[in-house]
């Protein structure tokens, strides 16, 4: 491709995401997390880059890889620039172009979300469902468990247990009366296809999943993964064209239903710190509700010195360029939830209980980074009866 | 590897394709060996001669049934006899890790996984055999069947391996 032709795609992007508007005050690389360990790489560098310098070069440099896309610039730039957005845009034309990130696993979780855009394949992945969990085949609620199975398979090392988060999910529903749907053929949502350029493999992945949903009738969607959230509702949309359901990640579906009648006293006090996943916090604004969650579940929650809007990224986006620096953003991470002196982490994010695990499985770790990490949806129903 | 003519399509003329990640020291000799005894199997299979068993990332099998591969073997030594002492067993673990994702992605069985040594070149023949068969039975991997559902990523990725 032609460099002015590339530097045209780009123009176009630049308007649509304000990124023309830079004040270039630098707020964005002062905040960032990833340049804060990664000094070669600067939010407003890339942007001044893409806009004044319009550098071609910007598509193959492997830097271009490195943004976690988690928003925490964007709540200090002054001009409200989207810059996710204008990654997502310039990493779509650079994948178009050739350009690659450096993908974790030799590249397996990408590879196997690409087949999983593959209408053909005929996945077999229900085996997780038994008989204490209630599902309906023709309720309008669906609970979408997205890669969960392929984590706790892909991740058993890890100790990571995904699908616990759902079956707790389930058993919550039960609880409150609901019967939620699950479809066999559902597929991985794209998210991260999406924010790592393969938009076509996207688009594939959320054609067949919205045909699935339309066939079925869906109304609502819950779902145990703020990356599914915002995409199964926004990224759809944005795709699509008005999608025609509601979504909610289950503790926003707690903290509006969950009764008094979930209200428990524990018998040992439990002391959580809680991770704002960034599609959950600045991506859906879902700030209370984890916290809400939390506390009707009887746990006493205490606030790690960066949260809320400036909570910190758990260091991976889209299974690209884990580095050093992700690890060092992980480990920095996890020492600021040992300081607040709770005894566990609950997150609400299948990705950052993955992430965070495979920090701690660094055997030279010290005790100051080790915590134990929990699903916010798991600790709620610790207690039902 | 990835599209299929109509003929290939019907079930009855349906030649399956396989990979072998052989490792260097005991399975890629052992067909090697095969070759030089003249035994007769498949000629279904290429053979991707690797280090180390240890060193089939799932990513490799992942990414050969993305692109159209009917079956993949991973042939590595024997625990006691392997080259680099952990390498059989990091193959067996990461294999492992691979069989439980490939399943639910639906290919479950056109998957291998086999220790064969340097001096068993009729088990690599009759592992080949077995395989050959079986897949041919299942029939084609679906990710081939229709071209169209290759998207532009994937297209890309083609071109990087050819």
């Amino acid at each position: 491709m032609q460099a002015s032709d590339t530097g045209d795609r780009i123009m176009e992007d630049l308007t649509e995401t304000r990124a023309s508007l830079c004040l270039d005050c630098g707020k964005c690389t002062g905040i960032c997390p990833v340049a804060r360990t990664n000094h070669g790489y600067s939010p407003r560098l890339m942007l001044l880059r893409a806009t004044q310098q319009r550098d071609p070069t910007l598509l193959k440099d492997p830097i271009l890889w490195d943004c976690l896309t988690c928003r925490l610039c964007e709540e200090r730039c002054p001009a409200r620039i989207d810059y996710v957005g204008l990654m997502q845009k310039i990493r779509t034309v650079a994948t178009q172009t050739g350009g690659k990130g450096l993908c974790s696993h030799g590249e397996a979780l990408h590879s196997m979300m690409r087949i999983m855009s593959n209408a053909e394949i005929k996945p077999q992945r229900m085996d997780w469902l038994n008989d204490g969990l209630q599902i309906s085949a023709s309720s309008e609620v669906l609970f979408f468990v997205g890669c969960a199975p392929y984590f706790d398979a892909f991740f058993a090392d890890l100790d990571v247990c995904v699908l616990n988060a759902v079956k707790d999910s389930i058993r919550l529903l039960n609880r409150m009366g609901i019967k939620p749907r699950i479809l066999a053929d559902e597929r991985c949502c794209g998210h991260d296809l999406l924010w790592s350029g393969a938009k076509s493999s996207f688009q594939q992945l959320a054609a067949h999943n919205l045909e699935l949903f339309r066939q079925a009738g869906i109304k609502k969607i819950l779902t145990a993964c703020p990356e599914c959230a915002v995409t199964l509702e926004q990224s759809y949309a944005d795709s699509f064209g008005p999608v025609g359901y509601d979504v909610q990640h289950m503790v926003e579906f707690l903290d509006q239903n969950m009764g008094a009648d979930f209200t428990h006293v524990r018998q040992k006090p439990l002391k959580v710190t809680y991770q704002d996943p960034c599609r959950l916090g600045r991506y859906r604004g879902a700030y209370a509700a984890s916290r809400n969650v939390l506390r009707t579940a009887a746990a006493e929650v205490v606030e790690m010195s960066h949260s809320q809007r400036r909570a910190i990224c758990c260091g991976v986006a889209n299974w690209m360029n884990c580095t050093n620096c992700s690890k060092q953003i992980q480990m920095d991470r996890l020492r600021e939830a040992r300081e607040t002196g709770a005894d566990v982490l609950a997150t609400a994010c299948p990705k950052c209980q993955i992430h965070f695990k495979c920090a701690m499985k660094d055997q030279n770790l010290g005790a100051d980074c080790r915590i134990e990490i929990k699903d916010v949806v798991s600790i709620a129903a610790e207690l039902m009866a | 590897m990835r599209s299929m003519s109509k003929r290939e399509l019907d079930q009855s003329n349906f030649e399956p394709k396989l990979v072998a990640f052989c490792c260097n020291w005991c399975s890629y000799p052992a067909a090697d060996g095969a070759g030089a005894s003249r035994m007769q199997y498949p000629v279904n299979v290429h053979i991707l001669r690797i280090p180390c068993g240890g060193r089939v990332n799932p990513g490799f099998v992942l990414r050969a049934f993305e692109l159209g591969a009917d079956g993949v073997l991973v042939a590595t030594c024997h625990f006691e006899d392997c080259h680099y002492m952990f390498g059989a067993r990091q193959a067996a673990e990461n294999y492992k890790r691979l069989e439980t994702v490939v399943r639910i992605l639906g290919m479950g069985k056109r998957m291998r996984l086999e220790w064969i040594s340097a001096a068993e070149s009729p088990k690599f023949v009759r592992v080949i055999r077995e395989m050959t068969e079986e897949v041919r039975k299942i029939g084609p991997n679906p990710m081939r069947l229709r071209a169209s559902s290759l998207t532009a990523e994937q297209e890309l990725a083609t071109c990087v391996v050819a």
